[in-house]
This record gives structure tokens, sequence and C-alpha cells, in this order.
């Protein structure tokens, strides 16, 4: 059984508040694989973070940047490939509004769905995670991973999404940040799709003190 | 990150010329089958991780290839997309006396540019988009690949299957996933004159495999007996759904899993080993610079994965067919615009 590890990279000023966080969950001795309780997880979960990363393709990279900032969340992902400048940038964000989930910009969605998104999905799931939070629908557990080194805690997309998904994709979200890092595909038995390469960046402010 | 396959080759560089020293009045030729002055030093830097087993893993697989085969050493460094990091590591690279620097990638674009004018007498290279084939220099060699070329063959090997109606799922509406399109297009008709396209979906995202999922389902409801993408985060969910449907697919990429890749016939794909090797063999010979390259299937900068017959439902004659339509566009008999 070993320890949950921080995230790859922590801001500077969170450095010390982090590992007494990265202590305290070695001392909850979860392991990969594991059920854990989601509640206590997305409880201390900070209401700001950003996240930097890439995916690459065998034609093109994706340039990935998402973050949050309180109940808003946002977004881009660059292609990267021919010319200049990017080929194409996706551009969305969302926001928690009480219990539910706002398209604020890139919704391509019928209009219900924008205003709001049970059934958001790949990097801004955070948001639908925060709203069941706060709906008191949360599930109850998620499953322990680790991803390119960083303890990932990934939820079931049966119990997430009220309709059934077409491909069972389960969202893994950073457990020190709530960050969406990956997709677990649990036919391929691996992290598959919209998934960040090794090598990415999580920032997080420091936690108050006790 | 650092990669650096069989030796650091500076260190072997400085052992050699240590070496060399302690014997400089000697007239000998070295001990070694090869002269050293022969393998060629590459210091090389990607974007992403070396073990992507797509973009940047293209390059990674082409050194290692090269270094087997005892024309170069190399040093790779991985991640490399921020050009506030790069640009110092490749003037390290230049100043260590490498003979060969690679950009792999258009973030590197500037920084190598930048550089190589204060290191005339060492090659470089950079890559980008068309418009970077006329922005090379005296010792920077430019490269990129031929989209058209993409988009034609994934489209050929689709019609080359026989199967039809057709179904395409893409992310969102931008220019050059439209202008593959067009060339996809091509690519059907020119393989199966009489074969169907229903009408692109577009998911509406880079990251919701699930929307093209549904779009995949949407598709194969209507008839479609392939579904093309290209290669991005929903090719799971399109890879999937097809997978579930038992229809097989074109242009889904490793990354979407195994399940996914149970039926895709092929996937063009990047192969940097001939673009390197040529740019080594130039270095060696004192011919670098002053040019642009395209990788296209001719020269065998792009390939296509092996054809899976998808359990018996592909016809066998794919790849050979494949195989005449770029012995032709080598020729020329065969031409794409």
């Amino acid at each position: 059984m070993r320890p949950l590890r921080p995230p790859v990279t922590i801001a500077a000023a969170a450095l010390v508040a982090s590992t007494a966080l990265a202590l305290a969950w070695a001392a909850s001795a979860h392991a990969a694989d594991e059920s854990v309780a989601l509640a206590p997880i997305v409880a201390d979960w900070p209401d700001r973070f950003a996240v930097v990363g890439t995916k690459a393709e065998p034609l093109y990279t994706e340039r990935i940047s998402f973050a949050r900032s309180g109940d808003d969340f946002t977004l881009t992902i660059e292609v990267l490939s021919q010319g200049d400048v990017a080929l194409g940038t996706q551009t969305s964000t969302v926001s928690v509004d009480d219990g539910t989930v706002r398209w604020v910009e890139g919704c391509t969605k019928t209009d219900a769905q924008c205003e709001n998104d049970t059934g958001l999905r790949g990097f801004l799931t955070t948001a639908l995670v925060v709203a069941a939070q706060r709906a008191g629908t949360l599930p109850a557990s998620g499953v322990v991973r680790d991803l390119h080194g960083t303890d990932v805690v990934c939820i079931d997309d049966a119990d997430l999404y009220s309709a059934p998904s077409t491909v069972s994709l389960h969202p893994c979200f950073d457990i020190a940040s709530g960050a969406v890092l990956g997709q677990w595909s649990p036919d391929s038995h691996a992290f598959v799709g919209a998934t960040l390469a090794d090598g990415f960046h999580i920032t997080t402010p420091a936690p108050p003190l006790p | 990150m650092r990669i650096s396959r069989s030796l650091a080759f500076l260190a072997t560089a400085a052992t050699a010329a240590v070496v060399l020293a302690g014997c400089s009045a000697s007239t000998e030729p070295a001990a070694s089958d090869q002269p050293a002055s022969e393998v060629i030093t590459v210091g090389a830097l990607t974007p992403g991780n070396a073990n992507d087993g797509a973009f940047n893993q293209a390059l990674a697989d082409a050194l290692a290839q090269l270094e087997e085969e005892g024309l170069i050493t190399y040093e790779l460094r991985e991640q490399m997309a921020d050009p506030a990091e790069s640009e110092p590591v490749i003037a390290d690279f230049a100043s260590q006396g490498v003979d060969l620097i690679i950009g792999h990638g258009i973030e590197l674009g500037d920084a190598i540019f930048s550089v190589a004018e204060d290191f005339p007498d060492v090659a470089f290279t950079a890559s980008g988009g068309a418009d970077i084939l006329e922005k090379y220099t005296d010792n920077v060699e430019t490269w990129t690949y031929d989209v058209s070329q993409v988009g034609y063959l994934s489209g050929y090997i689709a019609g080359l299957t026989q199967l039809s109606p057709i179904g395409r799922v893409e992310s969102l509406e931008l220019d050059f996933i439209t202008a593959t399109d067009a060339f996809f297009q091509q690519g059907v008709a020119a393989a199966n004159p009489s074969a169907e396209l229903l009408p692109v979906v577009y998911a509406g995202s880079f990251d919701d495999a699930e929307a093209a999922a549904s779009a995949t389902t949407g598709l194969i409801g209507q008839g479609a007996q392939l579904v093309y993408t290209t290669g991005d985060g929903i090719a799971a969910g399109v890879g999937a759904a097809a997978a579930d449907a038992g229809v097989p697919t074109v242009g889904v990429s490793p990354a979407a899993g195994e399940e996914a890749l149970s039926v895709n016939v092929s996937t063009v794909d990047l192969d940097m080993y001939p673009i390197v090797k040529a740019w080594v063999e130039e270095v060696a010979a004192g011919e670098f610079g002053g040019k642009g390259v395209v990788s296209t299937l001719q020269n065998g900068g792009l390939t296509y994965q092996e054809i899976n017959d998808v359990n018996g439902t592909i016809p066998a004659d794919v790849a050979t067919k494949v195989e005449e339509l770029i012995a032709g566009l080598a020729d020329g008999s065969v031409t794409i615009s």
C-alpha cells in the first residue's frame, strides 16, 4: 500500500500547506485502485486551480489549459501543427449556479442543455461534480488511480450522469485540486481520449491555515 | 526531461578529443570501424513527451533507429514547448558543438531561428506549416508535412473497404478540418466512386468523447457502414461506439484505447526516419541548408498504420492498392489537387 502523492507542480506559496495535505493523505492509507469516499475529497478541493498541459496526436499536438476560479470554469484547447498560429482553438466556459452547470461561452448543445448541462464531459467536468456536491447528489465513491505519478480519483460515469453513456469513460480528478486530468476506460483498462500527457502543471493556491 | 539513448554524446566527444590529443603525433587512423567524424551528433527538442505514441514519438523513434544504425549519437529534450525553456537548451547544444539541432514542432520555430543566427556553422531544422518552407536559411532547413495527402489517403483507405455509406465525425468546424475533409472526399471517390458520404457531424468539442460517441451511434443508425474521424480526444468516443456496433473506422489514433482500435482499419501516421536520415546525410556530406522539405507518402515521411482487416470485414487487397497509390504518386501517374 503506497501513500498518495501530491500533484506534479504546486505553487511555491502552497508548498508547506500542500505538504501537510500530502501527509494527511498518506495517513488516510488509500491505495491505487482502491475505492474511496468522494465527499471528503471534494470538500477539500480549493476553489481555484490552473492547469497547463498537452495531448499529442499522430500529426499534431494540443495545448490544453483550464482553470477554476470560484464557480467559474474555463477551458482552452489549441491545435498546434501547421502554420505560425494554432490551427484551431476551442474555448469553453461554464459556471456553477446553485446545483446546476450553465454554459457561459462555447456551448454547442441545445439551449436547454446550455442552461443546465447534466451531461458535461471532458476537462470541465469538475463543475458538474461541484454542482452535484451542492445539490446533494454527489456519488458516494470513486476509485484512486495513478496518472503519470499523480493521484487521481475516477468517478464511474454511471454514477455521475443521469442518462446512460454511449461510451463508458470515467472522468479522473486530481485529488488535491479537483482538476480533470484524464479519462479512464474500463473497457481498455487505460487512460484514453481527453487525457493529459505527462508533464502537465497544476497550480493551486495555499489553503487557509488551520 | 532528458533522454540520451546510449551515451552523453558530448562526453564521448570529449573523451575522443582527449584520446586524440594523447596521440596527436600519430598518423594512424582511428581504431574504430567507422571514423568518428561520420557519426553525427544530434540535439533534438520536442514540445511533448517522446513516449506519446504520436507526434513527438515519431522523432524519438527516428533518432533511436539512426543511432542503432551507427549514424548518430543524440540527446533528446522533451517538454520544450515553452520558448523560455527551449532557447537556452538550443543555444547550449549549439555552443557545445552539436552537428545538427532539430526543433520538432511549431512551438520551437522561433527559438531555432533565433539561435541559428549566432551559430552559422551548426545545422538546424525548424517545423511549421506550408509557409515555413520558404523560410529556410543557409543553416536552417525547414520541414512540414503534406496535409492534403493525409486527408486523401484516409479517404482512399475508407473507399477501398467498399463500405458505404461512410459517416464522418469531427470535433469543430474549423478550416483545417474542412480542408482535410475535402481531400478525404477526393480519396473516397478515387477508390470507390459509388460510395455514399453522409454529412459530417461535429461533436462541438475536442474533449467530449460522449458527444462523439453519440454522433457515431446516430450515423450508424442512419446506415453508416464505416466512420471516419481525425485523431483527437473525441476519437475514443467514435472508436468505442463503432466497436460496440461492430462498424469499422478510419482515423482513430492509438490514444483512443484498445477497444476503439479493435475496429480501426488504419490511420495515417508520421514517420520521421527518412526525413531525419536525409538531414544527417546532408550534414555528413557538408551539403546541409538552403531548402525546405515536405513529408509525403512518396518519400516515406507519411505512412499508415498496418491495415486491420477487422475480422475479415475488409478486403484483403487494401494494403496492396494503397501501395499502388503511393507508387503512382511517386511516378506522377497519380496527382492530388
